[in-house]
């Protein structure tokens, strides 16, 4: 029976080894994209990172990357939006993070300041797993609690234990949702645009927005998208001013 | 008083402002002076003195107040503050001595210009009219001057300016004007007569050089006036004694009242002694610079402050020039405005810029700021001496000459400063999906689900087992019994006769686990007497065999029989 046990761990942990090492990367592409970013040929590193890109296949290094040919393209709008993506995949990752700061900076834009929920939306996955584990450690422990009198006395600490941090967790998970991986992020990516009443050049401007501000895409209509700013005001900007966070 | 000593002790750092109500009065004119003292308790009254000013206690509030749960204590001293003569004065920082250490308020500058010509002889004797006061005879092109106006009216005349919210307009082109704030009012008396007296004040600035000529001022008012027995309306009110047979009629009127006219002289800035980066500031300034943080790291950006303070036009007071340092990347400042008048004559203008170091440096670059005082007729050149810095880590620096276009108002371009070394490591299997949205998450789900249903299941599986162990031993019991009934032998075809209606008893009650013997089984149910008589003699029959040792052979019939009585055992409800 151990041996079997340890056997199936064996194998468990071999698929889950090939499963996250499932990488589609084009290492030769990924280089060539480098050596032309070198080289100073940015039109053409860009086009090969937009390519590793949409093999759906990415990293934080390659919207770092990305967003600095966008900075050397002078294009500081996607330069700001790859920095974003590549923060969105690795909160951590200091380089996206001090160019990011630099670019919103030299734009004139004051960068976000990591608030408390901001810290929240950059680790949805945390929530999400940590309150499922707690949850269903706190499922057995009670059912145990009911069903085996004598786990009792374990069964109280597992349950003191698991219900404040299942009842955190999932309250944050539910709070943040997808956080800042959010199909419905996107990042205003000219340098001012005017956010309207409605979705026509004459309509009646309710906020501008700068570069490298969040939004939150709810319908689109033309060449109009309808969006909630951060804060919570809902209108229309034209399409091609803004782009999502996590790329189609 | 009680309350206040037992407030807890105060722990931020105190706060000390002073401010006049008005930048700028007239000789004999006062202007309230205020000196708010936030997280301290001061009991005595600060000592204020200034050159050609009196200056006479007005009054004294306190507050205590709980701001997000932290106590926050105030004290305001008021003070009235008159000149005696004509200039401009200097009330200088105040000493506030708390808990042993000594505070210092900011500097004040009052500009008093010489009294406003009396009009009131111009005036004549009637319930209401307006007074333009200009206090000076001339200005420069650019140099703000404080005006007044002021509509009088008779004590017993109810007046709103109508429509309610409009500001007086000034006739004339050639200056602009501040923006107005709330009118004061006040009672004057002109020729002896007690006015209600509704005060604008403002600023005019000349746009150009040459003699500004205001024609007149005017804003419309609502009125109640009051109507005298004799004949309605203002033209016969001062025939009439104030106390003399007045009804309490009132008669309501929107009338425009006109102040005088007025002019002032504007002269041209000088050319001679410009400085080269004179944007257009006219007043008395002060310059005072910060930095934040004073530690930092090369391509860390650090918030460089310069404040610009005093009396003057603001609004055309323009970012200081900063040094060129080529290890300084400088962006355009950020600008922030605190009026410290009603009018905004005094103010602070503080421009943040943001630096960010492209090499280890020491120090900030040095700032100089020129403007024209009207006062001294001459340009002025502030001087700020670099803010001491320490900056740490590799150069970014190009190792060609360095750019020369960094200057205060110019930015540069981003990518130079942005660590554009791109990485070479590529992580794989990153994606933007959540877990929510990973199908390996559900699958888990479902598998933890499942276990806890199998458990549950097993559970109840053993507890139902438990619960019905007893009725299945005694049916696989009654099954053995019956196929005893099929022996050879009479004493066990009686035994197992008299057990199965023992165990059909038990299997249908409730309790079955508990001992009876077939008579007792018998006797309990409800069963027709020769179906009872028939199962007693078959227990009687078993007695004798097993206890009286007397053997009576057993038929076929007999078995046929026992079956058949049993039966009917089984059937009876």
């Amino acid at each position: 029976m151990g041996k079997n046990a340890v056997n199936w761990l064996r194998i468990g942990w071999l698929v889950l080894f090939i499963a996250v090492n499932n990488s589609n990367a084009d290492p030769v592409l990924w280089n060539q994209a480098n050596q032309e970013f070198a080289a100073g040929k940015f039109d053409q590193a860009r086009a090969d990172y937009a390519q590793l890109a949409a093999t759906g296949n990415v990293s934080p290094e390659l919207f770092y990357n990305l967003g600095n040919t966008y900075l050397k393209l002078d294009d500081k709008g996607r330069a700001v939006l790859n920095f974003k993506r590549a923060l969105a995949l690795a909160p951590g990752f200091e380089p996206a993070k001090h160019n990011l700061n630099l670019v919103l900076q030299t734009a004139g834009v004051e960068p976000d300041e990591e608030t408390l929920a901001s810290w929240f939306a950059n680790y949805p996955d945390i929530w999400m797993l940590g309150g499922s584990i707690f949850f269903w450690v706190l499922a057995y422990a009670g059912y145990s609690w009911f069903v085996w009198p004598r786990f009792r006395p374990v069964s109280k600490i597992i349950l003191a234990v698991a219900v404040p941090c299942t009842v955190v967790c999932l309250t944050i998970a539910l709070f943040v949702g997808d956080g800042a991986r959010s199909p419905d992020l996107a990042v205003i990516i000219n340098p001012s645009v005017d956010v309207r009443y409605g979705p026509a050049n004459g309509s009646r401007v309710s906020v501008t927005l700068g570069l490298g501000e969040s939004v939150r895409l709810e319908s689109e209509r033309g060449a109009w998208t309808l969006c909630r700013t951060a804060a919570g005001i809902a209108g229309w900007l034209p399409s091609n001013a803004v782009e999502r966070l996590v790329p189609r | 008083m009680f309350a206040l000593s037992q407030l807890p002790a105060l722990a931020a750092d105190p706060v000390i402002r002073a401010n006049l109500s008005v930048a700028t009065t007239t000789v004999e004119q006062p202007v309230e002076l205020q000196i708010e003292i936030q997280n301290a308790r001061v009991i005595d009254p600060p000592d204020v003195a200034g050159d050609h000013l009196e200056v006479e206690m007005a009054g004294q509030s306190t507050r205590y107040q709980l701001l997000n749960g932290q106590p926050s204590f105030s004290s305001v001293f008021s003070y009235l503050v008159t000149p005696s003569q004509e200039g401009t004065f200097k009330i200088p920082p105040i000493p506030i001595a708390i808990d042993g250490k000594t505070y210092y308020t900011n500097e004040l500058t009052l500009q008093v210009t010489k009294k406003a010509p009396n009009n009131q002889g111009t005036q004549p004797d009637k319930p209401y009219f307006g007074e333009l006061v200009i206090p000076k005879d001339s200005a420069f092109v650019g140099e703000p001057v404080p005006i007044e106006l002021r509509f009088y009216f008779d004590r017993r005349i109810w007046y709103q300016p109508y429509p309610q919210g409009q500001f007086p307009i000034i006739d004339g082109d050639g200056f602009v004007t501040k923006k107005y704030p709330d009118p004061v009012e006040k009672e004057e008396t002109v020729n002896g007569k007690r006015y209600r007296l509704l005060i604008y004040r403002t600023a005019i600035t000349g746009v150009h050089a040459g003699r500004l000529e205001l024609p007149s001022a005017y804003q419309e008012f609502l009125l109640h006036l009051p109507v005298t027995q004799s004949s309605p309306g203002f033209d016969d009110f001062f025939e009439q004694s104030p106390f003399g047979s007045p009804s309490n009629a009132f008669e309501r009127k929107d009338v425009k009242v006109e102040t005088n006219s007025g002019s002032i002289e504007i002269k041209p800035l000088p050319e001679a002694g410009r400085p080269a980066d004179f944007s257009g500031g006219v007043g008395q300034f002060t310059l005072e610079t910060s930095v934040k943080p004073e530690r930092s790291k090369v391509g860390d950006p650090v918030i460089f402050q310069v404040q610009i303070k005093g009396l003057g036009n603001f609004d055309r007071v323009q970012a200081p020039h900063l040094d060129q340092m080529p290890a300084w990347n400088i962006h355009p400042p950020a600008t922030d405005l605190t009026p410290l008048d009603e009018v905004g004559l005094s103010a602070i203008k503080a421009f943040a810029y943001v630096l960010i170091p492209q090499a280890p440096v020491t120090h900030t670059p040095g700032v100089t700021f020129s403007y024209f005082d009207p006062a001294a007729e001459k340009y002025v050149t502030l001087k700020a001496e670099p803010k001491p810095v320490i900056v740490s880590g590799q150069s970014i620096l190009p190792t060609t000459s360095p750019s020369a276009a960094q200057s205060g108002s110019q930015a540069t371009a981003a990518p130079s400063v942005a660590n554009t070394a791109n990485a070479s490591h590529f992580s794989p299997s990153r994606s933007f999906a959540t877990v929510r949205q990973q199908t390996w998450f559900w699958i888990l789900q479902g598998i933890a689900v499942i276990g806890l249903l199998a458990i549950g299941f097993g559970q109840w599986l053993r507890s139902w087992n438990a619960q019905h162990a007893g009725a299945r031993a005694l049916r696989r019991e009654r099954r053995r019994l019956y196929r005893n009934l099929k022996s050879q032998d009479a004493e066990s075809v009686l035994c197992a006769a008299t057990r199965l209606i023992e165990v059909d008893f038990l299997l249908r009650s409730p309790e079955a686990i508990r001992q009876i013997t077939a008579e007792e089984a018998v006797r309990e149910r409800n069963v027709s007497d020769p179906l009872r008589t028939r199962l007693l003699e078959l227990v009687a029959k078993r007695s004798d065999f097993v206890y009286a040792h007397r053997f009576s052979p057993i038929t076929p019939m007999d078995r046929i029989g026992i079956r058949e009585t049993l039966h009917e055992w089984e059937k009876t409800p």
